[in-house]
């Protein structure tokens, strides 16, 4: 599927599309009427926004694909052994890792049986020449905050079940997630990464021993998490306030008016557990939606490229080449 | 320390003690490692670079169970206040991932990494032709996946913050291959994991820069002998050589 779209697409080093054909507008009309041309690459440096509004009138995008094509989603579990669970996601360019450690803390006085889900976003400098070293971005406390809220409303694991002895100790999971490459649609690929990781997780068996007021584990992972539900984020980007895209790469992202995020769960195609749009330009009521069936489907696919990935095999020695 | 700008979990929490007794003894037989190596071999290693797309150049190093990533950004303006206007900078910045060790890692960089920020930089620089590049600097960023062995670890952040440097072009006298050993009194053992070093008397690191036979940084510690500190060395050199032979393949690959 995806070599076809891509072979009917006008890719910005593949058919020589010269500038001068493509000018609408300003210093570029001008320019072009005096038989001025540029070739795409620089083109694209000068004026990105330009650069994508004629790909996207055309109703393809710079990478190839049509405005409505996800990224496919590749999953591995299991690429991090030192985890109590792991998941590497892949959409396109983008790439995460997500790793679940599980420790013991006593619980709060008024909730003596909850544990707790620390979902946190990391955007290391690694990732993009956007981050410098230091405290985390905007956009990675927005993430992680969203995803806490999430988790908590929508129940995801039972806080109950990560109790190891009432009042004195219960399981800490914090799941830490990583983005190795940004290629765009970060929160897709992180929930992705979150959902799946906790699916992979596996406690240890942990007795709580009154006398010395300590928990001791065994050495072997072995007890699952009780998931209620899969979480699937949809993504799409609003492109001068009235192209929908989905799943927008990191190039197009920069110059995106608007992003919508659909929070579903795959079992129950008509629950959803969250939307957010996030500032910028308005839209109408329509889009949002007319963004739903879209996203309904792409749920659908994630679901199944996740339950490829646990066929796959659990904690399988997987060259996680990033 | 509170951490406003993070989701944060209950004020203290520890990783669980195992049951007593459920870790059989550590063993070390020289012959036969727990992993099937003898002393004088280092574990397979696989190496790719260009990974991080909008990096500059980047690799990814694995080794074993050891996975370690690398992006080099530059030479791009110099952010700090000592600029140097004949000489280039090299900013290094070494990170475990929170979930890469046997305890969880804060993000709060400890002094382990802040060491290990440093070591890279003292490593990578004598290689670079900074002098090429004056005013500017080359971010080097490193983040491990996966842990096993933190001297193995340094050395794996060094050959691929290496790979990194020439993925993205920069000037280089040669490339850094760094190896690590551990001492078992009088034997040493090439590229200790975890588990062998936790029960070494000590280790050290060596980065050096085989086609120019020459040494950028060691880095030992424990108590040996003049001879033991020799073999190791001596050791460390042809496992360099060897790292270096996959360098150049994976970058050779990636052309």
């Amino acid at each position: 599927m995806a070599p076809a779209a891509a072979a009917a697409a006008p890719t910005p080093a593949g058919n020589g599309t010269s500038v001068s054909a493509m000018a609408v507008d300003g210093d570029v009309a001008a320019a072009a009427s005096q038989g001025f041309s540029l070739d795409p690459d620089t083109f694209q440096k000068i004026h990105p926004a330009e650069f994508h509004r004629r790909f996207l009138s055309q109703g393809v995008r710079a990478d190839g694909r049509p405005l409505q094509k996800f990224r496919k989603a590749k999953i591995s579990l299991g690429p991090v052994s030192t985890a109590n669970g792991s998941a590497m996601v892949r959409l396109g360019d983008t790439t995460i890792i997500c790793g679940v450690k599980a420790e013991v803390a006593e619980p709060k006085p008024a909730a003596p049986r909850s544990g707790f889900i620390v979902p946190n976003l990391d955007l290391p400098p690694l990732c993009s020449p956007n981050y410098r070293p230091g405290p985390p971005s905007e956009l990675a406390q927005t993430v992680s905050e969203y995803m806490d809220q999430v988790i908590k409303s929508c129940d995801l694991v039972n806080p109950e079940t990560l109790c190891i002895e009432p009042g004195h100790a219960v399981w800490v999971l914090y799941v830490d997630i990583v983005c190795l490459n940004h290629g765009g649609n970060v929160v897709d690929a992180a929930m992705i990464a979150l959902a799946a990781a906790l699916k992979h997780t596996r406690l240890p068996q942990a007795t709580y021993y009154e006398t010395e007021s300590t928990v001791r584990v065994t050495d072997t992972f072995t007890i699952p998490l009780s998931v209620k539900r899969t979480l699937v984020p949809v993504t799409f980007g609003v492109f001068d306030a009235a192209v929908v895209i989905a799943d927008p790469t990191a190039e197009e992202e920069a110059h995106l008016s608007t992003t919508l995020t659909y929070v579903l769960d795959a079992e129950n195609g008509e629950a959803a557990y969250g939307v957010l749009k996030s500032g910028g330009s308005a839209v109408p009521r329509d889009m949002l939606v007319a963004c739903w069936d879209d996203a309904r489907k792409r749920a659908v696919d994630v679901v199944a490229a996740l339950a490829e990935a646990e066929q796959a095999g659990n904690r399988r020695p997987d060259v996680a080449a990033v | 320390m509170s951490d406003r700008k993070r989701v944060t979990g209950p004020e203290k929490s520890v990783a669980p003690l195992l049951e007593t007794g459920s870790v059989p003894a550590f063993i070390f037989n020289p012959d036969r490692r727990h992993d099937g190596r003898d002393v004088n071999h280092l574990r397979p290693v696989f190496m790719k670079s260009g990974v991080v797309r909008q990096a500059n150049g980047s690799a990814y190093l694995e080794a074993g169970k050891l996975k370690v990533a690398c992006a080099v950004y530059g030479p791009r303006q110099n952010q700090r206040t000592k600029i140097s206007a004949t000489k280039g900078s090299l900013g290094c910045d070494f990170k475990f991932s929170p979930f890469s060790g046997g305890r969880r890692r804060s993000y709060m960089k400890d002094e382990q990494e802040r060491e290990y920020s440093l070591v890279l930089e003292q490593a990578l620089s004598p290689a670079v032709r900074l002098d090429l590049i004056p005013k500017s600097t080359v971010d080097i960023f490193v983040q491990v996946l996966e842990s096993d062995g933190s001297a193995a670890c340094l050395a794996a952040a060094i050959t691929c913050a290496s790979l990194a440097l020439a993925d993205a072009g920069i000037e280089m006298l040669d490339a850094v291959a760094a190896c690590s050993a551990g001492y078992f009194e009088s034997t040493v053992c090439l590229d200790p994991t975890g588990e062998e070093e936790a029960h070494e008397g000590g280790s050290l690191v060596l980065s050096y820069m085989p086609s120019l036979n020459e040494v950028t940084h060691v880095i030992q510690s424990g108590e040996t002998s003049t001879a033991t500190t020799v073999k190791a060395l001596e050791l460390c050199v042809d496992a360099c050589s060897q790292i270096h032979a996959v360098m150049q393949q994976s970058l050779i690959a990636n052309v």
